[in-house]
């Protein structure tokens, strides 16, 4: 297994606020490795922006070390930085009044890009981002998704070995988003080790490889995207709506659990939850179905959000 | 310093001239910023004259054309680190492989360039008008000491810039610093007229560089003068310097650099 | 009281809670500007006179006003668009142009009341009497200062909303007046030609018939100028606030929020 980019062991971070002290983040710790993408969830407050800062070198952790790419954030934080793109997501972040061109070049100085490297760089990265035509306009006419792409330039130009992506579909359009997602997956290809907080659960499906879920400034989970997803309790969900007397559930074979069947709109509707696929479950649901004046029926597979939701309400 | 830091000096400046030209483009520079440079030291020197006739003209002359630098140093600075604060471009500024400081200083050369400007633009034009053209024309060599006060004020606008970024008082700091050096900085009330006005201006740019112009002027020495004002120049860099340090250490500990 | 009125009065309210919050421009403007020049201009009359100290600081007063004005008032509008609040400006049931008026009354009422508070304090500290012989015509005559900063500052918004680089444009409208007003220096000093340039100025004006009134002679033609220039302003700025609206919803150029 490849060694890890990143690093974190027992990190936490606390503020004084007015004599009491607040925990943003409590014994953290975590790596990611060349070519894996770790998506970073929780509910607001949980600690998401106050781990990336740390991660880019914007905020000293209380307690702990952070290796990127083998250089402690807080000792050597100009190492860390060498080694690390940040993108942010929203529409700031950039000199509007300024061309893109004239951004990412600046961007790019401060990154710690070479003379002769940045000049040779440029076009290339507004071509890989679709910007090559607009490079030299403000950026302040530029939309929401052509500032994001800029965002993603400037995170690259230094060619990082550790990205950090915090938020970065937030206001784009679902083609917009698309593409940035396979951006990203290009990068995990090339062997960057990425870093992704989102709240948009759709790039956590496209593209995390892990999950790390946070509560309370703590790793509450640490799972590979389809464990993760499996924390939900089952694998599927199959909602029946029908009229007339709902049918009783009756005996329920193992791996299937029912709610309430309730009444709908002068009918009734029953969800079922299935652990998994298999012979019984399908006579079973063939067998209430067929007691009874279906109107519809929707399966659906169980998904990040069925688990974020789950385990940011239920884990304690 | 090696190459690559004077190539990353010299990048920072030519951002700081796009955006300064952003900010200013060429036709608001020549319908606005400097004519309001030459109205505000016609209106001083015509003050002047109503506060002490044609000397007090003349006196006061020599001082607003060193008073409107200000418009681009003590005021005109205050508000560039507060721009990367709008535009949320703090965070990258400060994980740069430039200090933040050398962003802020180099920054700045526009602002020194077109306070030079200003100056000129007065000598040109506010001295012929008001009845000064004998007094532009020996003003012209002492240019130099002109820029002189251009630097220190710069420094001090700085600093100022930098201590009020975070409380959100730019426009207050860098106005009121203005005004108090209209006030007490030797522009239209000669030294030694009000006691605490000498002592409060001694520590602020423009007093000692106007009074080593007044003396080449008047052909006295003015070395001392200068030497002052470079010194007051100089602790005003220092205040920046340690200012911007204090707040780059603040914002990692903290984390209160917006990270957007 | 009348809807007209109460639109007015919470126009000027809601100005006047805007200049508590964002405190700083007002106190540049309003406090730090005419302790400075009244420093400056009581030096010129060092007998330190009663007639001279009111007639410095009635100068100092007209002049710190308009800078008020230009910095206040007058950016109305502009601060409205940054704040991404001119749209329910533009669209609300009530008139725009009696909220816009209300809001320039608001900040002429705060800059009014701030310049004299520091003109009073000052001229307290330093133990400088003042002498208005017609105190009911000098409070006129401010009356009619307050209203001509309210057209004032209701037809520059509108003019400044009009360019990006109202702040220039704000910095760079000050000494024009200043100079050629006879607010501090006087319009003799001003070369001939440029003289009638203060015509236009309703603050030329108002200065004549403050400075009559508190020597016991009011110049009641130049009242009326005063009266006839704030109508002409208010009426240009309703217009132009008119065709703004019209542009905005013809180019769509505000956004909602």
């Amino acid at each position: 297994m490849a060694e890890p980019v990143v690093a974190a062991e027992g990190v936490a971070r606390w503020f004084d606020v007015k004599r009491a002290r607040v925990t943003a983040l409590e014994s953290v710790s975590f790596e990611i490795r060349a070519g894996e993408v770790v998506t970073v969830l929780g509910t607001n407050g949980a600690g998401k922006t106050t781990l990336t800062k740390i991660l880019s070198t914007l905020l000293l952790p209380s307690r702990g070390t952070v290796l990127v790419n083998g250089h402690d954030v807080a000792a050597d934080p100009r190492g860390a930085r060498a080694a690390t793109g940040v993108i942010f997501g929203g529409d700031r972040g950039l000199y509007t009044r300024l061309s893109g061109r004239d951004n990412l070049r600046f961007f790019g100085m401060l990154s710690g890009v070479g003379r002769r490297d940045l000049r040779q760089r440029l076009p290339g990265a507004l071509e890989q981002v679709g910007l090559a035509g607009a490079a030299d306009r403000a950026v302040e006419t530029y939309s929401k998704g052509m500032r994001q792409r800029l965002h993603i330039a400037i995170g690259l130009i230094g060619r990082p070995r550790v990205l950090l992506l915090d938020e970065p579909t937030v206001g784009l359009d679902p083609v917009e988003a698309q593409r940035l997602r396979a951006a990203v997956a290009d990068l995990r290809a090339d062997g960057a080790a990425i870093m992704l907080t989102s709240h948009n659960l759709l790039d956590v499906e496209r593209l995390a490889d892990r999950v790390l879920m946070l509560r309370g400034g703590r790793i509450t989970h640490d799972l590979p995207l389809p464990e993760f997803v499996r924390q939900v309790g089952h694998t599927a969900t199959v909602t029946v709506r029908g009229r007339g007397r709902p049918p009783a559930p009756g005996a329920l074979p193992d791996g299937v659990t029912v709610s309430e069947v309730a009444d709908v709109d002068g009918g009734w509707e029953a969800t079922f939850y299935l652990r998994g696929w298999d012979r019984q479950t399908f006579d079973y649901l063939g067998g209430f179905m067929a007691d009874a004046d279906v109107l519809d029926c929707a399966v659906r597979e169980s998904r990040v959000d069925d688990a974020f939701a789950r385990l940011a309400g239920a884990v304690g | 310093m090696t190459t690559a830091d004077l190539w990353r000096a010299g990048e920072s400046v030519r951002m700081g001239v796009r955006l300064y030209l952003a900010e200013y483009p060429p036709r608001i520079l020549a319908t606005t910023v400097w004519p309001r440079a030459v109205l505000q030291c016609l209106f001083l020197t015509l003050l002047g004259r109503v506060v002490g006739g044609a000397e007090g003209a003349r006196f006061a002359f020599v001082g607003a054309a060193a008073l409107i630098v200000t418009l681009r140093t003590t005021t005109g600075l205050s508000d560039m680190p507060m721009r990367d604060k709008l535009y949320g471009t703090l965070p990258r500024v400060h994980t740069g492989h430039l200090s933040p400081i050398v962003v802020l200083a180099t920054r700045t050369v526009p602002y020194l360039v077109d306070a030079l400007v200003a100056v000129v633009l007065c000598l040109l034009v506010v001295g012929p008008v008001t009845g000064n053209a004998a007094t532009s024309l020996a003003l012209a060599p002492l240019l130099p000491l002109y820029a002189v006060v251009v630097l220190t004020s710069a420094a001090a606008g700085l600093a100022c810039a930098a201590l009020a970024v975070r409380a959100g008082v730019d426009e207050l700091i860098g106005n009121g610093l203005s005004y108090l050096i209209i006030a007490v900085g030797g522009v239209l009330i000669p030294p030694g007229v009000l006691g605490w006005a000498d002592a409060l201006g001694s520590v602020l740019p423009i007093r000692h560089g106007l009074q080593a112009i007044r003396a080449a002027l008047a052909g006295e020495p003015w070395l001392a003068h200068l030497a002052a004002e470079l010194g007051v120049g100089l602790g005003w860099a220092l205040l920046a310097l340690v200012t911007v340090a204090r707040q780059t250490r603040r914002a990692r500990r903290r984390g209160d650099t917006d990270f957007y | 009281m009348s809807a007209v009125a109460e639109v007015l009065w919470t126009g000027a309210r809601h100005q006047l809670q805007t200049m508590r919050v964002g405190w700083r421009v007002a106190v540049i403007v309003a406090a730090i500007q005419p302790v400075v020049f009244l420093l400056i201009t009581l030096g010129a009359w060092p007998d330190g006179s009663a007639a001279a100290t009111t007639r410095s600081a009635t100068g100092v007063l007209l002049t710190a006003f308009w800078g008020a004005t230009v910095w206040g008032g007058a950016a109305i509008l502009r601060r409205e668009r940054a704040e991404g609040t001119i749209g329910a400006l533009l669209t609300g049931v009530r008139d725009p142009r009696l909220v816009l008026v209300g809001k320039a009354f608001g900040a002429s009422l705060g800059s009014v009341a701030t310049i004299m508070t520091t003109i009073a304090l000052v001229l307290a500290l330093l133990g400088r009497p003042v002498a208005v012989a017609e105190p009911g015509w000098y409070a006129v005559g401010l009356l009619a200062v307050l209203a001509s900063g309210t057209a004032l500052g209701t037809l520059l918004s509108c003019l400044f909303l009009m360019t990006r680089h109202g702040p220039e444009l704000s910095s760079a409208l000050m000494y024009p007046v200043f100079l050629l007003a006879g607010l501090l220096i006087p319009v003799d000093m001003i070369p001939a030609w440029l003289r009638p340039a203060a015509w236009v100025v309703s603050l030329h004006w108002a200065q004549r018939f403050l400075t009559g009134s508190a020597q016991g002679a009011p110049d009641w033609p130049a009242l009326g100028a005063v009266v006839l220039l704030t109508v002409g302003y208010l009426g240009a700025g309703i217009a132009l606030f008119g065709r703004i609206g019209r542009l905005v919803r013809e180019r769509g150029t505000v956004d909602h929020s």
